[in-house]
C-alpha cells in the first residue's frame, strides 16, 4: 500500500519532461521517484492509502478510484492530485504497444488540462472516467467499457456534449439500448455506422428530439418510449410483472410439448 | 450568391422575447462565479404551472437549475456555477417546459444569451462581439474563437492589465477591433457563405443587419462582391470610431 500524494509544481514539470523523454525513446522506469519525494510532491492532509492494480477496463478503474477518494475532495481539475494518480497507473495508461515501446499520448491524457472549456478538458484518463462513474455509477458501464488508456467510440461520440453525457436519463437509456447484459460488454454493433439505430443515430435523433422535448427531465424508459422505431431492434425486453412471465412461461411449455 | 430568406419555425416552441430576459454575472466571497436571474413571462402563452429551467452553458460544460414555475418562479439559493468551466463567459438557455400529464414538451426558449462578467447582459439586447480572457493563448495577444453560437474576442490574460487596456486602450482598440470585425465578416459571407435571412437571430444575421448600418450599398448578391462590400463596412466603422484620431490623441495626452 502506498500514501496517496499530490505533484506540486516543480512536479509536474518534471512529469511533462518524463513524458517528452518517453516520446524521444527513453526507457521508461516504473515508481519514479518523483512519487514519493516532498521535493516533488506532497502528501495529502489526510492519510488515503492505494495500492498499485492492473484494472481490466476505465469502469473497474473509475469505480476503484471512487471508493479510494470517497472521503477527499476530487475535483477532476485537481492537476496536483490526478497528475501523480496518473503517474502512479502510468505502466497501464501507457503500455507497450505491438511495436514493444510506449507512445505516451499528448500531456492532457496524463495531467489535466486547465484551459478554459477546452475540448482537452474532461481528456484525463483516470480524472474523466471517476468523473462519470461517480455521476452515473453502474450506468457509466457501457462508456467506460474500454481499457484504461483508451477513451473508446462512446465517449468520442457523447464526450463532447456535456448536456447529454451529464444528463442521467439518457445515459440510462444508452446503457438499457446498447449493454449486453448477458455477455457484459457493449452489444455488436453498437457504433457501427451502417447498423439502423447505432449510437451516431441516436445522438442525432436525440438532437432533434430536444428541441420539443426537455430531455434533461425526463426517465430513461420515457426517452426510450419516445424513440422512433429504427431502435426497436436495440431495445430492452419490456419487465413482464409475475403473472405475465408464468403466462409466458407455460405458453412456452405448452409450446414445446 | 447571397439570397434574402425568411425563415420558418417548423417546432412548436415558441421564443421567449430577450428583453424578458436578464442575467447577471457576480462572484460569491470565495470568488466563485453564480448568476442572478430576472424573467419576465409577459405575452408568453403558457398556463402558471409550466416549469421554468434555466441552463447555463461553455463549450463543452453544463449545468441546469430548476426555478419552480411561471406562476411561482423560484430560482434555487445556491445559483454556483461550479461545473462551468474558468470563464467569464457564460451561455444561459431559459427553458419553459409543459410537464401536465408528464409530457415534458417544451412551449417557449430563449437560448445563447452569453452574459459577461466584465459586461452584464442588458434586457433586449445582446454583445455580438463577447469578450472572453483565456491563459490558453500562448504568445497570442488576441483571436477570434467561432463557437456554435458566434465569434468571441478571446484575449490573453497573461497581459498585464489586459481588462482595462481592452476598455479603454486607444491602440488596442485601433489594432484590434477592425482587424477583428473583418474576420467575422469574412467568416460569415466567404467562408461559412451563409445566407441573410430577413428574419433571423442567429448570431450571423445579427452580425449583418449590424454592417448592413455601415455600408454604403446593400449586402450584394454576388459573393465575389463580398470582400469589397466587407471593405466598405469596415472602412465606415472606422470612419465613425476615429481609432487613429483617439490613437494620436491618447498618445498627445501621456506625451
Amino acid at each position: 500500500m502506498t500514501r496517496l500524494r499530490s505533484l506540486n509544481e516543480k512536479g509536474i514539470d518534471e512529469l511533462r519532461g518524463f513524458l517528452q523523454r518517453i516520446r524521444d525513446g527513453e526507457e521508461f522506469q516504473a515508481n519514479p521517484a518523483i512519487l514519493y519525494l516532498d521535493d516533488y510532491s506532497q502528501r495529502l492532509p489526510r492519510a488515503i492509502e492505494i495500492e498499485p492494480r492492473a484494472f481490466a477496463n476505465k469502469f473497474e478503474a473509475a469505480e476503484y478510484l471512487a471508493g479510494v477518494l470517497a472521503d477527499v475532495p476530487a475535483p477532476d481539475d485537481d492537476v496536483g492530485l490526478w497528475s501523480w494518480l496518473a503517474l502512479f497507473y502510468f505502466d497501464q495508461l501507457s503500455p507497450i504497444d505491438a511495436g514493444g515501446k510506449r507512445r505516451p499520448r499528448e500531456d492532457y491524457h496524463y495531467i489535466p488540462s486547465t484551459e478554459s472549456g477546452g475540448w482537452q478538458h474532461g481528456r484525463h484518463l483516470l480524472a474523466g472516467p471517476y468523473k462519470l462513474y461517480t455521476l452515473h455509477r453502474r450506468n457509466a458501464r457501457l462508456l467506460l467499457h474500454p481499457p484504461v488508456h483508451q477513451h473508446g467510440a462512446f465517449i468520442y461520440d457523447l464526450g463532447f456534449r456535456r448536456d447529454l453525457i451529464t444528463n442521467k436519463g439518457l445515459i440510462e437509456a444508452i446503457d438499457l439500448l446498447y449493454w449486453d447484459t448477458k455477455r457484459n460488454r457493449p452489444k455488436r454493433g453498437a457504433t457501427t455506422p451502417s447498423r439502423p439505430g447505432n449510437l451516431r443515430r441516436l445522438i442525432a435523433v436525440i438532437q432533434q428530439l430536444d428541441f420539443n422535448f426537455d430531455l434533461y427531465g425526463m426517465r430513461a424508459d420515457e426517452i426510450l418510449q419516445i424513440l422512433p422505431p429504427e431502435f426497436d431492434a436495440w431495445r430492452p425486453p419490456p419487465l413482464l410483472t409475475p403473472g405475465e412471465a408464468r403466462e409466458t412461461a407455460f405458453l412456452t411449455r405448452a409450446g414445446e410439448s | 450568391m447571397l439570397i434574402m430568406l425568411r425563415k420558418l419555425n417548423f417546432t412548436e416552441r415558441a421564443r421567449i422575447p430577450r428583453a424578458n430576459v436578464r442575467v447577471t454575472l457576480r462572484r460569491d466571497a470565495d470568488g466563485t462565479l453564480l448568476f442572478d436571474p430576472r424573467l419576465s413571462f409577459d405575452g408568453i402563452d403558457a398556463v402558471p404551472s409550466t416549469r421554468v429551467f434555466i441552463e447555463a452553458y461553455y463549450r463543452t460544460s453544463f449545468m441546469r437549475f430548476d426555478c419552480g414555475s411561471i406562476g411561482h418562479f423560484t430560482p434555487p439559493e445556491d445559483r454556483r456555477l461550479t461545473d462551468i468551466d474558468g470563464t467569464s463567459l457564460v451561455h444561459f438557455r431559459v427553458k419553459l417546459v409543459d410537464n401536465e400529464g408528464n409530457e415534458h414538451r417544451v412551449v417557449a426558449v430563449a437560448d445563447d444569451i452569453v452574459v459577461s462578467e466584465e459586461k452584464p447582459e442588458r434586457a433586449g439586447r445582446m454583445p455580438l462581439l463577447p469578450v472572453n480572457f483565456t491563459d490558453a493563448l500562448g504568445q497570442q495577444a488576441w483571436r477570434i474563437a467561432f463557437e456554435p453560437n458566434g465569434p468571441v474576442l478571446e484575449l490573453n490574460n497573461r497581459l498585464h492589465d489586459i481588462k482595462e487596456v481592452a476598455k479603454s486602450d486607444a491602440a488596442f482598440f485601433a489594432l484590434v477591433y477592425p482587424a477583428a470585425v473583418r474576420q467575422v465578416l469574412t467568416q460569415i459571407l466567404l467562408v461559412d457563405e451563409h445566407d441573410a435571412h430577413e428574419e433571423g437571430e442567429e448570431w450571423w444575421n445579427l452580425w449583418l443587419r449590424w454592417a448592413a448600418r455601415f455600408a454604403s450599398s446593400p449586402l450584394p448578391d454576388d459573393a465575389d462582391e463580398a470582400p469589397l462590400w466587407i471593405d466598405d463596412v469596415v472602412d465606415a466603422f472606422c470612419n465613425q470610431q476615429t481609432p487613429i484620431d483617439r490613437w494620436r490623441a491618447a498618445r498627445r495626452e501621456s506625451g
